[in-house]
């Protein structure tokens, strides 16, 4: 699972967002690291909806422009889960590795 | 200034294909408006770039769905086996050469292509479709090197008779390649229409082999009509085998073309690299055979004639194909138009 997919991923874990709160609200999560550009999320949606593991909430038209609602499906859940446990077995080692080192090797 | 920066927008997603294009074209023009600086007019060089590649990347993804998609899958399949059946037909007619006295002895490279060919079929049949293709690409290369061979000797004759059947033969070896479920070949074109297709070949080249046989026969002198290869000592007989080969060919034709429409009009497609070989062998090449028959010594194609050889049926099938998606996105836009009216008279 790419960054840009595991972050969108997480952005509609919280709640359903149209494809501009999901922009800013990947831009909070990776702390202003990474600014998703609109090629990019749809790529993604697109094929995470193919996929099943997002699919469109709702629909609204505000200012005439038209929002749509993107929530996480229960296999895009299950998917989430599995890639957050899986960095998280590759952080811890990389952690206890790092405790390990000597000090001169991190200068 | 935002119905200006929104059309540049707009445009730029036309890189997008059709498809995606209705979906997420306005969300996407919402983001896009909604993430622009105040004042801004123009897309950005990265906004612009990144919309270009993705819309490209999407066409590519969308183009290789259509291709690997079940209506070319099928068309590819049904035209890799009937035209491995055809190839095989023509080896036998070869094979009998020596039956009807048409010719001596047959060099051994005779009897493997049409154990090749017989292999393809029979794989397609047992619904081996890996060893098919591979079987079928093999026995297109050693076509290749004693064409290559016979082309030194005789250049014109080469590329007049030898040059279709081996493009016919890598279209088909190309499109048994395609990824296909067992036997698909037969589920789409059904035992019925398999036994037609097999009348209409076996029609045309019983007439070849009679045609064989008879040549022999009328070398001791007398007048013969010919048309295409074609002799009889009477004109009413001519007419008779051209009227006998043409009802094959046509039953043959027919065979295929009843598949279903998706099918048909892709399996056509398919005979476009062929059908495009052979008019430019004809249109083209005359003016370099005539005069290879006046030098004295072989004369041979040069770059720029083989260069063509290769692209003309190429773009043939490229054409073929685009024009079969072309009508096919026709149809779909006039079914939705047909629908809308019936709504609104509905209403």
């Amino acid at each position: 699972m790419t960054e840009p997919t595991f972050l969108i991923l997480t952005a509609l874990a919280a709640a359903p967002q149209h494809g501009y709160g999901v922009i800013e609200d990947v831009l909070r999560i990776s702390e202003g690291r990474v600014r998703l550009r609109a090629g990019t999320l749809y790529s993604v949606l697109d094929r995470l909806r193919a996929d099943g593991l997002i699919a469109v909430d709702r629909e609204e038209v505000v200012q005439s422009r038209l929002r749509r609602y993107y929530r996480l499906t229960g296999v895009g859940a299950e998917r989430l889960a599995d890639e957050t446990a899986r960095l998280r077995r590759n952080a811890n080692v990389a952690a206890a590795r790092l405790r390990r080192l000597p000090a001169e090797g991190l200068a | 200034m935002s119905a200006d920066l929104e059309r540049r927008y707009r445009r730029l997603l036309a890189s997008y294909p059709w498809s995606h294009r209705r979906v997420y074209e306005e969300e996407m023009v919402a983001v896009l408006v909604a993430g622009a600086r105040p004042g801004q007019r123009r897309p950005t060089l990265g906004e612009t770039a990144n919309l270009v590649l993705s819309g490209l990347r999407t066409r590519a993804g969308a183009a290789a769905t259509t291709v690997v998609g079940p209506a070319w899958r099928d068309a590819a399949a049904v035209f890799g086996f009937l035209a491995a059946l055809a190839l095989l037909s023509q080896r036998i007619v070869r094979l009998l050469d020596p039956v009807v006295g048409y010719a001596f002895v047959l060099p051994a490279s005779e009897y493997l292509r049409a154990l090749g060919w017989a292999a393809v079929v029979f794989a397609v049949l047992a619904g081996l479709r890996r060893p098919a293709a591979l079987l079928a690409w093999a026995t297109v290369v050693g076509e290749a090197v004693l064409v290559a061979r016979q082309y030194q000797i005789e250049p014109v004759g080469t590329v007049q008779v030898l040059f279709w059947p081996l493009t016919l033969g890598i279209v088909a070896a190309a499109t048994l390649s395609v990824p296909a479920p067992r036997r698909q070949a037969l589920a789409v074109l059904r035992w019925r229409r398999l036994a037609v297709f097999l009348a209409g070949i076996v029609a045309v080249q019983t007439i070849r082999t009679l045609n064989h046989a008879a040549q022999e026969a009328t070398y001791d002198g007398g007048t013969f009509y010919v048309w295409f290869g074609l002799e009889r000592p009477s004109e009413l007989g001519l007419y008779l085998w051209v009227a006998i080969v043409a009802a094959g060919a046509v039953t043959a034709g027919a065979a295929a073309l009843t598949a279903p429409a998706a099918v048909r009009w892709r399996i056509l497609a398919l005979t476009a690299p062929v059908v495009a070989l052979v008019a430019e062998i004809r249109l083209t090449l005359s003016g370099w055979a005539y005069s290879n028959g006046h030098m004295g010594h072989p004369v041979y194609l040069v770059p720029i004639q083989w260069t063509l050889l290769v692209l003309v049926p190429l773009a043939a099938l490229g054409a073929a194909a685009a024009l079969v998606h072309w009508r096919e996105q026709n149809a779909r836009l006039t079914a939705l138009g047909r629908a809308a009216d019936r709504e609104r008279s509905g209403d």
